[in-house]
């Protein structure tokens, strides 16, 4: 009885996108991204100053993402307890927990706790694109096959004139122990 | 002699060199961007258009669409300005503008009221209602308040006040369901509401329930029905608002011939009655029982002066509009005619344009535009005056995009716009003077529920299209069209220097138009695409949509082909498959033809059989209404001898499905039986079906196959009942698409043993909801209803926000689902969850867990299967995603990606051996080592480098489709949805083919050098040869 009317209170999530390095003017961020909890089970939109607040949020925990075309932002972990549900309050005092969480790493409760409202900030900007490698000498030479090229030629030109190089003696005695 | 050493070294670094620069580089190139694929940005139709003139003067179209967007649109082009998505679940349901900020209601029960900045998109502020269990469906409403930044909203079961930033209304009401309140009229000091009462017995009759309410306080002042016997909405009633007058109510009552207007507010008396013979002298009474009232305005909160609408009605057979204007004279109502005009066939619609305070409500604003949508599109403008301020007409051809079903009018620079929506998804803006529209956008393809590909013919030479016309019988023979060919290569190899070999000519990789959709393009386009290329990269796709158009674009540039729409009786057919069931022969007469299969209002089967190159509607009959309902279709192993069209199989559902088949000839019946193997098939995932049932189809006596009709079917029986445990419901169901090519039987493994794969073309994937909570998984094999395998993801769920993807190819299923740790039912105090998130689930299904040990049997059989060895994984998905594929090559030797369409807007490929799910999850074996097996990682990651629709945000993916192209390397893949994006990817890299850096002129260069240096060389060493033999 009690689970079922639990289930019914609903919360509100709120935080900020925040300026850092990689996102230093957070109304450049595409109005287009989104704030998405449990999948899409909510989804809040991001006000010009980076401002969400995620409504009908569920008590217990819940995976927060900012989903957006362009950055990166960490994951993060809110869980939604009731403090000390009074009797007779229709809704009880609730505290939230938020942790950063690692996509394929267990949620632990040692990491630490972040300050709520929540701030977060983009922690890379997506880069679509390789650049196209223009013709460089060292790349060339630095390329295997080059290598071996190198080396034939190196045993054509210069091996030869070694050879011409050496003592007459010393070069028999090498021949004789080919011999 | 050292001479000719360093010659032929040179030339094998030069060529070592070359070779070197072809090799593959991972990512994107900058210039590939929209060089190699395109992208087009969609909204879908339009609901409601409202123009928005900034502090600049300048306008912008703010709309809300079908497809569940709030955009803004440029006037001049079209083009979307911005745009905002809202989730499939949370429908819109108004939009308001003020100045500069819009304001959205949306969702149902659960209700969102966001404010946002007309100029950016950004949102300015949002409050959310929790659901109420007192909500009225299709109640909501939402309206600024005056001179306040205040919104009055009716969310779920309230009526709120919200003042900017809300955490809390500013006063809240319960409505306790006493109507479903639809309309909302603000006034200075209070607001009325306005809904449907709910209907009793008691009460049978409709009504509309008015509450007035303190816009302070947010106390009830009085509350009311008025026994209009109409409902809100209904072609005999208008709400009429007024900011100095207040608010009215005006309705003719069934079988009469007056008005009755009742001012809000007002209950003695509670209405006035009122001739509409005044407004309109030649009105007979007869004339007026059969007349409707309309609203003119899509805001009428913004020009509430002096409210209007319309009085329609025939009159010998000629149906008019009278446009009414309500005034007060001497402080008495006074309704006006400002103009009438013939409206036959017409759509109504006013200028409902958001003006600033300050510049006032000029006379354009109060224009009504009327639009002829039968014959040709001709539309007029009319002011104050009979006589149209401006008029035009569009050159339209309704068999592209259907009948014109709405139309708005708004104005640039003073310019009438008038902006006309066809129910095949049209949209154009029309402006005098011009018989082509200013701009349009196809908003079709939003709706689009299936798409195939279609291969183009190779490029023919000019002789052999020469040969065509004149002998076509040397074409027979590929040893006569190799010559022709040879002929032509010898032709253009003559014209070869003149064109500076080839040098400077530009590139015929790209068409014209290619990119994003271009104002520039012509409605109806001129020439359809015929020809493919060389590397089959130009195909066409063929989209069905559910609001009745087929539409053919090519995949290399986006540029549209045909269009074509398909009604029965007027209305739009939903379009559900599109099969393409001939491919015709490179220079062949006969056309490739696409079936279509759809549904019409009725819900009956329909079939239309189109030439796939042309689009045009081919057979007698055009289009075929079948008289009984399909529940699946698909295509079957056979084609009929005649016509050597591909058959396809529509199974009726109920407690006996039929099989019936197309084309509904007695030859295509007799192919069907003549078919070697029997025929299974099963009906899918029903919705809240707790079985999968199988049959066989079976056929009766040849001389009973004569003659057959579109109505004929065969019996099938039924051959197997799967049966979910208890409590469990069916969800999805998945299965292979088109024909499966595997190019390695097995898995070699490090110790050169190998691992077979278990490839079964008749694999069922079902999910179902298991009744104590979670998902479970099942492999069933279609023709002996075989459970092959079975799963149970206990945490799991699956709604429509959080949906089930699946994919099938080859030996791999890959499915995705939500994974919630928090025990299902239970309470969810001391639970810790592990984590949570979309889960990816990779299954691989392979003949025995012993290497070396396969089936021997030369026959594949259902019925003596041996169950697979199924190895599984998961991982954790980096974002949530909405669609799930794969590429596909001709022969499939290239390994396959494993494609995610991202709820972020992006199209990511992902490389198939990240999804192998024999991962060694500790440190590798030194077998594993050998057969390259990377170590498990729990997560997939989202590579950058590895986003095919690199920046472009492409919205909305609900399907991806992969091709294969000529190249084995290559594979086009394209996605839809919302947005359509097409690209082409090749996941082993481009190994055969040149890499776009490879230059031709560095080749032809290093040649000359070599051959120049032998010339030179040659006579150096000969002479030196000849004086060591001398010395």
């Amino acid at each position: 009885m009690l689970s079922v009317v639990l289930c019914r209170l609903t919360y509100r999530v709120r935080g900020s996108i925040v300026a850092s390095e990689i996102l230093s003017d957070v109304s450049q961020l595409s109005t287009r991204a989104q704030v998405v909890v449990n999948g899409g089970e909510n989804r809040a939109y991001i006000q010009k100053d980076g401002t969400f607040a995620v409504d009908n949020v569920k008590l217990g925990d819940s995976l927060l993402e900012i989903a957006s075309s362009e950055y990166v932002f960490p994951k993060v972990h809110v869980r939604i307890t009731l403090k000390d549900a009074v009797e007779g309050e229709e809704e009880g005092r609730a505290a939230i927990a938020a942790r950063y969480v690692q996509i394929g790493s267990e949620w632990s409760d040692d990491a630490p706790v972040l300050a709520y409202p929540l701030r977060i900030s983009a922690s890379d900007k997506y880069d679509f694109f390789t650049e196209r490698q223009g013709f460089s000498i060292i790349t060339m030479f630095s390329n295997p096959y080059m290598m071996m090229v190198g080396a034939s030629l190196l045993a054509v030109f210069i091996l030869p004139r070694l050879q011409a190089n050496l003592d007459p003696e010393a070069l028999k005695e090498l021949q004789g122990n080919k011999e | 002699m050292l001479g000719s050493h360093s010659l032929t070294h040179a030339a094998l670094a030069a060529v070592l060199a070359v070779s070197s620069f072809s090799m593959t580089v991972q990512g994107l190139f900058p210039d590939e961007a929209g060089r190699i694929d395109w992208y087009r940005a969609q909204i879908g139709v339009p609901k409601s258009i409202v123009a928005h003139t900034q502090e600049d003067r300048s306008t912008n179209i703010l709309t809300i669409t079908d497809r569940n967007v709030l955009a803004s649109l440029n006037p001049d082009n079209g083009e979307i300005a911005w745009r905002q998505l809202f989730s499939p679940t949370e429908r819109i349901n108004a939009l308001k503008v003020r100045g500069s900020l819009a304001l959205t209601h949306s969702g149902g029960n659960e209700t969102h009221v966001r404010v946002w900045d007309a100029q950016s998109g950004a949102l300015a502020w949002g409050y959310s209602q929790p659901p109420s269990p007192n909500y009225q469906a299709d109640s909501g409403a939402v309206e600024f308040l005056r001179k306040s930044q205040d919104v009055l909203a009716i969310v779920g079961d309230s009526l709120v006040r919200l003042a900017p930033n809300p955490s809390k209304p500013v006063w809240e009401l319960a409505l306790n369901g006493t109507a479903s309140y639809k309309r909302l009229v603000v006034q200075d000091n209070v607001a009325f509401i306005i809904g449907d009462a709910v209907l009793s017995k008691k009460q049978p009759k409709a009504r509309l329930h008015v509450v007035e309410v303190s816009l302070k306080t947010g106390r009830v002042k009085q509350q009311y029905d008025v026994n209009t016997e109409r409902s809100l909405g209904s072609s005999s009633s208008v709400v009429l608002e007024s900011k100095e007058y207040g608010g009215y109510i005006l309705w003719r009552d069934d079988k009469n011939i007056v008005w009755n207007i009742h001012r809000l507010g007002m209950q003695e008396p509670m209405w006035d009655i009122y001739h509409a013979k005044l407004v309109q002298s030649e009105l007979m009474p007869v004339d007026m029982l059969t007349s409707t009232l309309g609203e003119l305005d899509a805001d009428p909160g913004l020009i509430a002066d002096k409210p209007r609408f319309t009085l329609t009605y025939t009159k010998d057979n000629k149906v008019k509009t009278v446009v009414v204007e309500m005034t007060h004279a001497n402080d008495k109502l006074e309704l006006r005619k400002v103009v009438g005009f013939r409206s036959d066939n017409a759509i109504i619609a006013g200028s409902g344009g958001a003006t600033l305070p300050s510049s006032g409500a000029s006379q354009t604003e109060r224009a009504v535009v009327a639009v002829r949508t039968s014959g040709a599109v001709s539309w007029r403008v009319y002011g104050s005056n009979k006589t149209p301020t401006h008029s035009g007409e569009l050159a339209y051809d309704a068999a592209t995009y259907g009948p014109v079903t709405a139309a708005s009018l708004y104005y640039v620079g003073g310019d009438p716009r008038v902006l006309i929506q066809t129910s095949g998804g049209l949209v154009a803006a029309l402006a005098p003077g011009s018989n082509a529209p200013v701009w349009f956008r196809d908003e079709s393809l939003t709706h689009a529920t299936d798409m195939t590909f279609l291969e183009l013919p190779a490029p023919a030479s000019s002789a052999e299209h020469a040969a065509k016309a004149t002998d076509p019988s040397v074409l027979a023979s590929p040893v006569t069209r190799y010559v022709l060919r040879w002929v032509e290569t010898a032709k253009s190899l003559a014209a070869w220097p003149a064109s500076g070999f080839g040098l400077f000519g530009s590139s015929s990789d790209t068409e014209p138009g290619s990119g994003s959709q271009s104002t520039l393009e012509a409605l109806v386009p001129t020439a359809p695409l015929t020809e493919g290329d060389h590397f089959g990269f130009r195909k066409l796709s063929i989209f069905g949509t559910s609001t009745g158009v087929v539409a053919a674009l090519s995949t290399q540039s986006g540029a549209r082909s045909w269009t074509r729409y398909l009604a029965d009786n007027g209305t739009a057919v939903t379009v559900e498959r599109v099969f393409i069931t001939r491919r015709s022969q490179p220079l062949a007469n006969t056309p490739s033809l696409l079936t279509v299969v759809g549904r019409n209002t009725y819900g009956n089967s329909v079939v239309v059989v189109l030439d796939a190159l042309t689009g045009e509607i081919l057979g007698d009959g055009g289009i075929h209404v079948l008289p009984f309902n399909h529940v699946k279709v698909f295509e079957l192993p056979t084609t009929e001898k005649t016509t050597e069209q591909q058959l396809l199989g529509l199974a009726t559902g109920g407690s006996e499905p039929r099989l019936a088949i197309w084309p509904a000839t007695a030859e295509a019946a007799k192919a069907f039986c003549a078919l070697p193997e029997s025929v299974f098939f099963d009906l899918g995932a029903l919705a809240g079906s707790s079985q999968l049932r199988g049959y066989r189809a079976e056929c009766p006596t040849e001389a009973e196959l004569d003659p057959w009709k579109e109505s004929s079917a065969f019996l099938p029986s039924r051959s197997w009942v799967f049966d979910l445990p208890e409590g469990e419901v069916l969800l999805a169901s998945s299965e292979y698409h088109g024909a499966q090519t595997t190019a390695l039987l097995g898995r070699v493994l490090g110790d050169r043993s190998v691992l077979y794969k278990y490839i079964n073309p008749h694999l069922v994937t079902l999910a179902s909801r298991r009744a104590a909570g979670g998902i479970g998984i099942y492999f069933v094999d279609r023709v002996s209803g075989r459970l092959l395998y079975s799963a149970v993801h206990e945490s799991a769920s699956v709604s429509d926000k959080q949906p089930f993807l699946a994919t099938q190819s080859e030996n791999r299923i890959i499915y995705q689902l939500w994974q919630d740790s928090t025990p299902v039912g239970g309470s969810t105090e001391g639970a810790q969850p592990r984590s949570k998130g979309y889960v990816t689930v990779v299954a691989e299904m392979f003949e025995s867990d012993k290497p070396d040990t396969r089936d021997e049997s030369k026959a594949f059989s259902s019925f003596d299967l041996k169950l697979p060895h199924v190895i599984t994984t998961a991982f954790m998905a980096p974002e949530p995603a909405t669609a799930l594929g794969v590429t596909r090559t001709g022969s499939q030797i290239t390994t396959r990606d494993v494609l995610f369409g991202l709820s972020s807007g992006k199209l990511l490929s992902l490389p198939d051996q990240l999804f192998d799910p024999r991962r060694p999850k500790k440190s590798p074996t030194k077998d594993e080592q050998a057969e390259g097996l990377m170590p498990y990682m729990p997560s997939l990651p989202l590579d950058p480098k590895r986003v095919l629709s690199h920046a472009n945000v492409v919205a909305g993916i609900a399907h991806i489709k992969s091709a294969p192209t000529h190249l084995e390397s290559t594979s086009l893949v394209a996605s839809y949805g919302l947005d359509l994006f097409f690209t082409r990817t090749s996941p082993s890299g481009t190994f055969d083919q040149l890499s776009p850096s490879f230059s031709k002129v560095n080749l032809v260069v290093t040649t000359l050098a070599l051959v120049v240096g032998c010339l030179l060389g040659g006579p150096m060493v000969r002479r030196k040869l000849t004086n060591q033999a001398w010395a």
